[in-house]
């Protein structure tokens, strides 16, 4: 009797124990938490906005864009800022920071490689193909618009002479225990193309949100690659891929310049959407001043006069014509931005009457109803200058000029030498294609 | 699966139904001669041995034995054995009393570990016990403030990180759960530790080792801290009731030291010749501007005359804000605290009753707490004492009414009132002149009133808590146990805060989003009524055990005990929040916004949108465990303990073998004093004590897979909504628990007649495995991933000693705690900056190996330079000013370290001095051996017109005054670096080595009064004072070297204590 009761009693505790032992220890920690797998949970690792489309800044602080007064600038108490804004490149600028347009850059790849990565172990079916497409493109495009930031920032311009020049390490695995060697600067331009290549029919011609990607995306990105590699013939083919898709222009007559951000977010411009991130000393700051010879070069019908700029109660220009409606800039592609490389690309190939017709097309949508005269090639001594500089005057704050000085070094004089005035004290750049190459972060080379 | 788990309940329940018997019941208690107090685990045995037991925490034992005459012995350390002839013929009620064998021990303490009770001559591992007297001689609303300054080798940390309140024996881990597990009535609580009435609990005990932890394994790391509450005794009914108010001290907002106002105001308009605030004036964010840059300005611009100007900042230079908060928004706090609690019970059943109340005006005016606790224990001994049930009801429910909110950031020589008394505003979000550009356009009042904010707030928060146990044990043969417990457990917590038009945040985010219209009118998109914002959490956890045990007494004078089990635990909580807007308190309707739209910000043309507020979470926390637990006694003098326990848990992503973690330990008694080559009158009780083992830790943060934490985009963004992602950790499919491998040494000693007793502890604790940061190249994606890469070591000693100094008419009792750490991080791979050790920032750890977890590193400093007061450092062996230079050119290792940030030494000396009914008990704490850094003027605050410190007024301001002072100059501009170099030079490090009285409690006990006219058994009036302040510290910083913000506030509680 006694040891029937104690055999009953062991079976129950351990039938209870094997009951419940089977699936209750799978169930996940915490209810956020995910293992992203499925085609959706993978296109919202790319649609983390914040994350995903943030571009570089660094540069904008370092062009010459706007300035600071000598007052101003010593006042300041971030190394990073005040160093890229005198331009000194020093491998210590950063001092302890850990550099930000780095870090973040290659997070986005990480991101898309692992995308990529989880996509080979999805089946693609006639069911899931669009999506699967859809996501695969996306990702190679996020991708190689990452490494365009990073070599923007990071390295020199590309040329023969720099071809085989080490330049970033091509990371194309998500696995964090493989450290990737640094790569020549020709290969990871060949993977840029290689990757927009791919994704090119495997994207929609435009998206649904501008933050992600698309074929016109894809065009334009590298149409401004080729751009910032001299390669004017293949830049204004893929423009033209891009125009054909993404053409639509904003008409600044039906903007409120009163406002404080007369262009909101969601411009009928954007072909993909990239943001830079934000330093109180420069976004929205009364003491970013813009340049009074530029913001003079605007005629007084032009409509960006007044909606790209105010005079603040100081008396010192400011921009507000951030895409964003908001404080941060917009980098990313846009019409305007296409019909400028058109524009430069044809007037750089000796059509200077089709170059001309899309800058008009430009500008005609910037000035005042009715009040717009085209321009004509032979108004011009120097056409392309003109382009260039109605080029300066439209992208401004949108993360371009650094990459446009750096082609322009040897080429348009008008631009040289940069400097950077504090009272007395003048810092001039060196006018060598090594100068405009921000040191890599000791990060990077203290944890290989 | 919960049906099936019932059904198997339900079956065993019937199988235990036969039980049957043909033997009588033998109880009785076994006492102390002398003294008639019980004493708990004596052995009650038949001469032939063929059972025996051991007396519970009350002194009484149970044994069931056939008819006939039995010698049936009782024997207890320290003690005669008495042998008593008895004949059963019936259930019998016998009583033992033993007389001491002239060592005048002191009484039994017994060990609770949440599975067994120990007595502590048997015990192995490192205990201490918090008997009902210690455990009610502070006066808090908390139980956990009660272990403050009387547990050995348990520390309050005031320095660290917030999460890390308590450290038993210092912190094994870096960044997993760092807090203790507590245990209450037998299992882990899940709830906050403020739902336990202190006046409900009848003893602490704290498990330190690894033989008393472990058999919590995996969650044991950190020691463990087991709260038994009262049980009902089988006797007459008693009746207690226990009431206190606890009044505390206004807030001294004076305490810390800053710049004065005329510095201030005098900084401000230097600032301003300089055209500092021009950035601002012309803002198009209209940040806000103090009144005296604002007078500054109106000058400038010819609005106000000079002769105007300096009237106002003379009347601005004879204000302080300070004044006003104190008046108006602070008031003593007081807690209130009464407790009723009914016990007894007959022969076969026992229960106790306790219902409390605790009300708590806190020292902000208009915001208070209640807390209202019931609990029922009723326990059954059936089935002619086989069958043992006990159940527990515990309820909590706490009212937390929040409706006043401290006003931050504001300016220091602001006013809340004019002469008269009225309200007047204050300068907050944006400046005065926007404020009042925006008069008459038909916003709301953009004003920010301090005085009307009093009272205007509404957040009301319901807590309820409920526990609920059923113990079922039942002898299957003696010696032989089978239990069950187990436990549910549920709490609800809702929060609604209802915003108010009163309140200034509803004002301003109405206006924030009102839009102008093509017409001029404003429309407003969040609706001009409140916002009510509801948080709601619901979290249950079941936990199930199954339980063996194996008591038997072999001889006399030798046991075995033996526990072997199977738990099992659920734990999960969900937490919702949601807002509405335009809600109308008085019809109940609130309206719908538009959250997609973005709108611009009516003061700088910022696109936003409305903020939604909705946000769920859930957690899930299980554990399957399995554990075994041993303990020999030979002949009363020879201890073996061995214990082991398998945890697995739901470890995210971790394959299923690698989810569990085997932890084990094992120890070693020997009482020295029962050998007879040790036959020393003086000495009668020495025992020496060894135990090794493990226990674990988990961090569930961490997974194993390429994990991703959901969320939605913010509505302000251009992809506003759409579901998004990010990948939180990279795939290791190396993780695994953390283990903390522990060996522990232990003496305990009395000498004759229990002058003198107590305990001396030394141990080393080795963390391995632990989860830390290791660097990675940014370029894969991450800068730093938590792996299990990191190793501490922690080595120490901990004494606890009694002395009974006096005891004639007139006792005086010291106590004395001495507690000595010295811990290290031995392996760590991330490196940081000097200035990450240098500033180990909120939130952030930096640990360097060989160096605590916890350390205080400077920089060389040489003085001030006689010629600037710039501060001068050393670079390469030279004096040097280039900070710059310095903080690049100084490797972590090249910082001077000072030492820990937190004690390395500490403890108590507690007095007790006893005169008739009166006694007096003070507690003297001390911190030893550790340092901490002084704050003093950054000039980076002080040139953005932001103030600082008042050591401002004594910086350096001519040649020569570096020789009274080491404050540098003020730089002619902001120089971060140059600040950085002062603030972390050698010269602010202080030690923070002090003496403090704690508490004093003075009490009289109105039983002793000889007239027995009194209706109740025991009485006692008491008073208890608290935080009474500093008596010797190491430094002449006049800061309170532990509270740098705000000193803890005196207190003083007065309180009745009766027994019917």
């Amino acid at each position: 009797m006694q040891t029937n009761k104690t055999n009953i009693l062991i079976v129950t505790i351990i039938s209870i124990c094997l009951m419940a032992c089977q699936d209750f220890l799978d169930s996940k920690p915490r209810l956020d938490l995910e293992v992203p797998e499925s085609l959706d949970e993978l296109l919202a690792l790319l649609s983390a906005e914040q994350r995903m489309n943030q571009g570089a800044l660094i540069d904008i602080i370092a062009s010459d864009d706007f300035y600071h007064t000598r007052e101003f600038i010593e006042s300041q108490d971030n190394p990073l800022y005040f160093n890229a804004y005198k331009r000194l490149l020093t491998p210590d600028m950063y001092a302890d920071a850990i550099q930000p347009e780095w870090t973040t850059l290659y997070t986005q790849i990480y991101t898309a490689n692992f995308c990529l990565q989880q996509l080979e172990l999805t089946t693609r079916t006639a069911e899931n193909g669009s999506d699967w497409d859809f996501v695969k493109g996306f990702a190679l495009f996020t991708r190689a618009y990452a490494y365009s930031e990073l070599l923007k920032v990071f390295a020199a311009k590309p040329s023969p002479q720099t071809e085989s020049q080490i330049s970033i390490p091509l990371v194309l695995k998500a696995d964090i225990n493989t450290i990737e060697e640094f790569a020549p600067l020709g290969k990871v331009y060949s993977q840029i193309f290689m990757d927009l290549e791919e994704a090119t029919p495997l994207l929609p011609d435009t998206p649904g949100i501008r933050t992600r990607g698309s074929k016109s995306a894809v065009h334009a990105l590298a149409a401004r690659v080729y751009l910032s590699m001299n390669e004017f013939t293949k830049a204004l083919k893929h423009i033209d891929e891009s125009l054909k898709i993404d053409n639509t222009l904003m008409d600044f007559n039906t903007l409120n310049p009163a406002l404080n951000f007369p262009i909101g977010l969601g411009s009928p411009e954007y072909v993909y959407y990239k943001f830079s991130g934000t330093y109180s000393q420069l976004n929205s700051n009364p003491e970013a001043r813009i340049d009074t010879l530029l913001y003079q070069s605007y005629e007084e019908n032009d409509l960006r006069k007044t909606v790209y700029f105010f005079i603040n109660p100081a008396g010192n220009i400011n921009f507000k014509g951030q895409f964003t409606g908001r404080s941060n800039y917009f980098t990313g592609l846009s019409v305007s931005e296409s019909l400028l490389i058109k524009a430069e690309c044809e007037a750089r190939l000796g059509n200077m009457e089709t170059a001309f017709e899309t800058l008009n097309t430009l500008l005609e949508s910037r000035y005042m109803s009715g009040t717009f005269e085209p321009f004509d090639p032979s108004d011009f001594e120097d056409p392309l200058g003109f382009i260039l500089w109605e080029r300066r005057k439209e992208l401004l704050f949108r993360g371009l000029r650094w990459s446009d000085l750096k082609r322009y070094l040897g080429d348009r004089e008008e631009f040289f030498p940069l400097k950077r005035v504090l009272d007395n004290q003048i810092i001039e750049m060196e006018r060598s294609p090594e100068a405009f190459v921000f040191p890599i972060p000791q990060e990077e080379f203290t944890n290989r | 699966m919960k049906k099936q788990l019932l059904t198997s309940l339900l079956c065993l329940m019937l199988s235990l139904g036969f039980a049957q018997t043909d033997r009588y019941l033998l109880t009785g208690t076994v006492k102390e001669a002398k003294s008639g107090l019980p004493l708990p685990g004596a052995i009650v045995s038949p001469e032939d041995l063929s059972s025996g037991t051991v007396a519970d925490e009350n002194g009484n034992f149970r044994l069931r034995l056939k008819p006939g005459t039995h010698n049936i012995s009782a024997s207890y350390l320290g003690f005669e054995r008495t042998v008593m002839e008895i004949t059963l013929t019936s259930d019998t009620e016998i009583s033992f009393s033993l007389t001491e064998l002239d060592m005048n021990l002191s009484e039994v303490e017994i060990m609770a570990t949440g599975y067994q009770e120990i007595p502590k001559e048997r015990a192995t591992g490192s205990f201490v016990h918090l008997d009902n007297e210690l455990v009610n001689r502070r006066i808090s609303t908390n139980i956990l403030d009660r272990l403050e300054d009387v547990t050995p080798g348990l520390i309050f940390n005031r320095t660290g990180p917030a999460n890390d309140p308590i450290s038993i024996r210092g912190r094994s881990t870096i960044f997993a759960n760092t807090q203790p597990l507590i245990i209450i009535d037998n299992f882990p609580y899940d709830g906050p530790l403020e739902n336990i009435n202190p006046n409900d609990v009848e003893t602490i005990t704290v498990l330190r080792d690894a033989a008393a932890a472990s058999i919590w394994g995996a969650r044991a790391g950190n020691g463990v801290i087991v709260i038994t509450t009262k049980r009902g005794k089988a006797d007459a009914p008693s009746l207690s009731i226990n009431s206190n108010i606890n009044i505390f001290q206004t807030p001294d907002l004076f305490y810390q030291p800053v710049m004065s106002i005329d510095d201030f105001i005098g900084m401000e308009e230097l600032l301003f010749e300089r055209n500092f605030y021009n950035a601002q004036i012309n803002n198009i964010n209209r940040p806000a501007l103090s009144p005296a840059v604002e007078a500054l300005l109106s000058a400038r611009n010819g609005l106000i005359s000079q002769e105007e100007l300096q009237r106002q900042l003379n009347t601005f230079r004879s204000r302080d804000v300070r004044h006003d908060f104190t008046r108006h928004f602070y008031r003593p706090a007081i807690n209130q605290q009464h407790n009723i609690n009914l016990s007894g019970g007959t022969g076969n059943y026992r229960y106790a009753i306790s219902a409390g109340l605790d009300r708590n005006l806190e020292n902000v005016v208009g915001n208070d707490n209640s807390r209202y606790t019931l609990s029922i224990k009723n326990n059954w001994n059936l089935l002619s004492d086989k069958l043992e049930i006990g159940t527990g009801v515990y309820l909590t429910r706490w009212n937390r009414d929040t409706r006043t909110e401290i006003p931050r950031n504001i300016f220091p020589y602001e006013t809340f009132t004019d002469n008269d008394g009225n309200a007047l505003p204050v300068t907050r979000d944006y400046s005065r002149r926007f404020i009042e550009s925006t008069a008459g356009l038909g916003l709301l009042d953009w004003n920010y009133y301090p005085l009307k904010e009093i009272g205007a707030g509404n957040i009301e928060n319901i807590e309820n808590d409920v526990r609920l146990n059923l113990n079922l044990g039942y002898k299957i043969v003696d010696g032989l146990k089978a239990g069950i417990f187990y436990q549910y457990w549920t709490n609800v917590n809702n929060t609604e805060n209802l915003q108010g038009l009163d309140l200034y945040s509803t004002r301003d985010l109405i206006n924030r989003f009102a839009q102008e219209n093509p017409d001029g009118t404003l429309s407003f998109p969040v609706p001009r009524n409140s916002i009510l914002d509801i948080q709601n959490t619901r979290a249950f956890s079941h936990s199930l055990r199954g339980q063996i045990s194996y008591n038997k007494v072999i001889s006399p004078v030798s046991s075995i005990d033996a526990v072997a089990g199977w738990e099992l635990k659920d734990f999960q909580s969900i937490s919702r929040e949601f807002r509405y807007y335009g809600y109308r308190e008085n019809i109940g309707i609130s309206q719908p916004v538009d959250l997609i739209s973005s709108f611009r910000q009516f003061h700088n043309g910022f696109q936003a949108t409305i903020f939604d507020g909705t946000r769920h979470r859930g957690l899930t926390d299980r554990f399957l465990s399995h554990y075994f637990n041993a303990a020999y006694t030979y002949k009363n003098r020879y201890n073996v303990s061995l214990s082991a326990r398998r945890d697995a848990s739901n470890l995210f992503g971790v394959d299923a073998n690698q989810r569990a973690v085997p932890l084990w330990s094992a120890g070693l008694g020997w009482v020295i004093s029962e050998e007879s080559f040790l036959n020393a009158d003086y000495l009668p009780f020495l025992k020496l004590r060894a135990t090794y083992g493990e226990n674990g830790n988990v961090d569930k943060s961490v997974s194993a897979l390429t994990t991703a934490t959901y969320f939605t985009n913010s509505a302000f963004l251009l992809a506003g909504g759409e579901l998004a992602a990010q990948i939180s950790s990279p795939e290791n499919r190396l993780l695994r628990w953390e283990r903390i491998k522990i060996l522990n040494f232990g003496l305990d000693f009395e000498t004759k007649n229990s002058r003198i007793r107590g305990t001396v502890e030394t141990y080393i604790k080795n963390g391995v495995d632990l989860i830390g940061d290791s660097p990675f190249s940014p370029s894969t994606g991450f800068f730093r991933a938590r792996v299990n890469s990191a190793s501490t070591r922690a080595t120490g000693m901990d004494m606890d000693i009694q002395s009974r100094n006096l005891t004639g008419r007139f006792k005086w009792t010291s106590n004395l705690m001495f507690s000595t750490i010295k811990e290290e991080v031995t392996d760590y791979f991330f490196r940081g900056t000097p200035i990450n050790y240098l500033a180990q920032p909120q939130g952030q750890l930096f640990p360097l190996e060989g160096r605590p977890l916890f350390a205080i590193y400077s920089l060389p400093w040489a003085g001030l330079n006689p010629d600037t007061g710039n501060p001068v450092g050393i670079l390469d062996g030279e004096l040097s000013e280039n900070y710059a230079a310095i903080f690049t050119n100084t490797s972590p290792e090249d910082l001077t370290f000072h030492g820990p940030r937190r004690p390395q030494a500490f403890g108590a000396f507690r007095n007790t001095f006893q005169y008739k009914g009166f006694t007096l008990s003070a507690n003297i704490s001390f911190r030893a051996r550790y340092y901490y850094r002084r704050e003093s003027v950054l000039y980076t605050t002080v040139l953005r017109g932001q103030g600082g410190h008042a050591d401002f007024a004594n910086r350096w301001q001519q040649p020569g005054d570096e020789a009274f002072t080491q404050v540098p100059s003020m730089p002619a501009s902001v120089n971060n670096v140059r600040d950085n170099f002062y603030r972390y030079s050698e010269v602010l490090v202080e030690r923070g080595d002090h003496i403090r009285l704690q508490d004093i409690r003075f009490s009289y006990d109105l039983s002793t009064v000889e007239s027995r006219r009194l209706p109740f058994k025991r009485a006692e009036i008491y008073t208890y004072i608290n935080n009474l302040g500093i008596i010797w510290k190491k430094s002449d910083d006049p800061i309170d070297p532990d509270f740098r913000q705000m000193l803890p506030p005196r207190s003083i509680a007065m309180g009745i204590n009766l027994n019917f």
